[in-house]
């Protein structure tokens, strides 16, 4: 398949993925709550007549104002949506980089240990904290910050330098992603022919490795690119809502607005999870381009 | 030399425990099955002691606010989550392996709902869409909730599940063994009996466990925030309505006891939170074995 079809593909495919996002965002939500007796009842009826009535007013928004409307705090939703991505975007970015980088290393590492008997260093300590679940490192990490290192501050969003501590807590999981894969394409180019020649050619190891196979499977590692990027998503979710960090994962949980009282609160806010969800796609579809041009760059065949 | 697969046999020690309290768990003596209230105790000094109690002999991991074991609710509450857990990753492969081979051929019908099913959802983590779908208030309030909470978290992933099968299938028609089934006139039947299943049997042996590890992983983080599995909705104060949860999986016990921790009480909440993570432990820890195990004439040194 060509580049170009390529990314019309990714296209077609992120837009149709949206309209259904929007779809189920639009899904009227509304409960009819009344009192019988002493009693409060709630109880909910689907009409066709409100979903379409939601989608005309979604789409008479976007055609008359060139908007999404007004959120439950009666800002704009572009602007707050802006706000809430500016917050984020530092921490996605910083996760980004940090992820990638540290895990190809540690996946290096990995490999390079398989072979000793410090394994248990390399790939054992990569599947444990792939299989500890987020929130419980999120809980440790909380308890020892607030317990024995009461300086960094923990909930604090102030200040330019607030994005760090949450980039590298949302780093953690998608580093081992990295890692794994990492370690596994490079295990898979073992007794490959080529590497047989590069040795009777007389190269160094470590000439053989960076030159030949470490850059054969950069390319497979760098198809994970986008899923690694979906990661960072969902840990970015549970990094804000631990942390209360302003940003537009913890945004979008609140515009969904799960309450305990009735389960869909009154301040359900579709113009911001719609917003948020397009930016998050745009992002998706960013890295799923430089993923795809730079394994044109790595796997030219 | 045989190796001993020293992966799968942790995996399957961890496995057997899981096992074992799940069954045999509730009936253990240190565990209070009916899990009673104990209002107050009174203390060696004759002293009147309210609960929470603090972790003692009695309460090794300590009481709620109604004096309940929190060991025992843990204990009593391992059977329902594996369960749940084990139902959703069941349906998600029920549903995923015949779309996955209906899809082989990567034309048609099938191959689009694969497609799309498989894009939608991967372009969302799979935590928002759950809180997504699993908010519309039709399900909120339904009486089955519970089946419908276990249909929409196994379709979440299911287009990925069934991308794979389809990948796989698509991989083995290409082999010759196969052409030679095709060659020799089988049915479809036969065809997918004989020749697809064993074939793909390893991987998606492999690939159910490690999804058992990503069900507990979501309905954990939908547990921290405090979405329910099941759930009534009561009345808790006057006029003021709550959804509470009914049951005593791990989840439920993380969103109770979530609060805590800004009130700096990190006690209770580590321990659902480990739970869980030692059940997806066993689940990945089993997968990789038994990746081996099924790998082993292949990669001799693995």
């Amino acid at each position: 398949m060509s580049l170009r079809s390529q990314i019309l593909r990714s296209l077609c495919i992120s837009i149709f993925s949206l309209i259904m996002v929007i779809l189920i965002v639009l899904f009227p939500r509304d409960l009819d709550i009344g009192m019988e007796y002493y009693r409060v009842t709630a109880e909910y009826n689907f009409s066709w007549g409100k979903y379409g009535d939601n989608l005309k007013g979604l789409v008479n928004g976007l055609l008359e104002n060139g908007s999404l409307g007004l959120n439950r705090y009666g800002e704009t939703v572009e602007s707050a949506v802006l706000i809430a991505m500016s917050k984020s975007f530092a921490v996605i970015i910083t996760a980004l980089v940090l992820s990638f980088g540290l895990g190809v290393m540690k996946g290096m590492m990995d490999y390079r240990l398989s072979r000793t008997r410090f394994n248990f260093l390399g790939n054992w300590t990569t599947w444990l904290f792939q299989s500890l679940p987020d929130f419980l490192v999120l809980l440790l990490i909380q308890w020892f910050v607030i317990r024995y290192v009461p300086f960094i501050r923990f909930f604090s969003s102030e200040g330019w330098y607030s994005f760090i501590l949450p980039s590298v807590l949302v780093s953690i999981y998608p580093t081992m992603y990295i890692a794994r894969i990492t370690s596994a394409s490079i295990a898979e180019q073992e007794g490959k022919l080529y590497i047989q020649v590069a040795k009777a050619k007389g190269l160094t190891q470590r000439l053989i490795f960076y030159k030949h196979v470490f850059y054969n499977s950069f390319g497979t590692i760098l198809t994970h690119l986008s899923s690694l990027f979906v990661y960072i998503l969902s840990n970015l979710l549970m990094v804000e809502y631990f942390m209360s960090y302003p940003g537009a994962a913890y945004r979008l949980f609140k515009a969904i607005d799960y309450s305990p009282s009735f389960g869909t609160g009154f301040d359900y806010d579709p113009g911001m999870i719609i917003g948020i969800s397009f930016c998050f796609m745009i992002l998706v579809l960013i890295v799923q381009l430089i993923s795809q041009f730079s394994r044109r760059h790595f796997e030219p065949r | 030399m045989k190796k001993c697969n020293i992966t799968l046999w942790i995996g399957g020690f961890m496995l057997a425990f899981l096992v074992f309290v799940m069954f045999f768990g509730p009936d253990l003596p240190f565990v209070d099955k009916g899990l009673q209230e104990v209002k107050h105790r009174w203390s060696e000094q004759k002293k009147l002691l309210l609960p929470p109690y603090e972790p003692s002999s009695i309460n090794p991991l300590g009481s709620d606010r109604n004096g309940v074991d929190n060991l025992s609710k843990l204990i009593v509450g391992t059977k329902e989550t594996i369960l749940i857990v084990f139902s959703v990753a069941f349906l998600r492969y029920l549903i995923a392996i015949p779309l996955g081979l209906l899809a082989r051929k990567k034309k048609g019908v099938a191959h689009f709902i694969v497609n799309s099913l498989n894009q939608l959802f991967s372009f969302m983590p799979s935590v928002f869409s759950a809180i997504l779908l699993l908010s519309i208030p039709f399900i909120q309030y339904a009486n089955n909730r519970l089946i419908w909470v276990i249909f929409f978290l196994a379709i979440i992933e299911t287009g990925r599940v069934a991308h794979l099968v389809q990948e796989q299938t698509n991989k083995i028609t290409r082999e010759p063994f196969f052409e030679a089934g095709v060659g020799l006139g089988l049915s479809s039947w036969r065809l997918s009996k004989s020749y697809y299943f064993p074939a793909l049997l390893p991987e998606i042996v492999v690939n159910f466990c490690l999804d058992l590890g990503k069900v507990m992983l979501l309905i954990g983080q939908l547990g921290v925030l405090s979405i329910f599995l099941t759930h009534d909705w009561v009345e808790v104060d006057y006029y003021t309505m709550k959804f509470l949860s009914t049951s005593l999986n791990w989840v439920s016990l993380l969103a109770e006891h979530r609060a805590e921790i800004y009130v700096s009480k990190f006690s209770f909440i580590f321990y659902p939170a480990l739970a869980v993570a030692f059940s997806i432990l066993t689940f990945n820890i089993l997968g990789e074995g038994l990746r081996r195990h099924f790998n082993r004439r292949m990669n001799v040194y693995l």
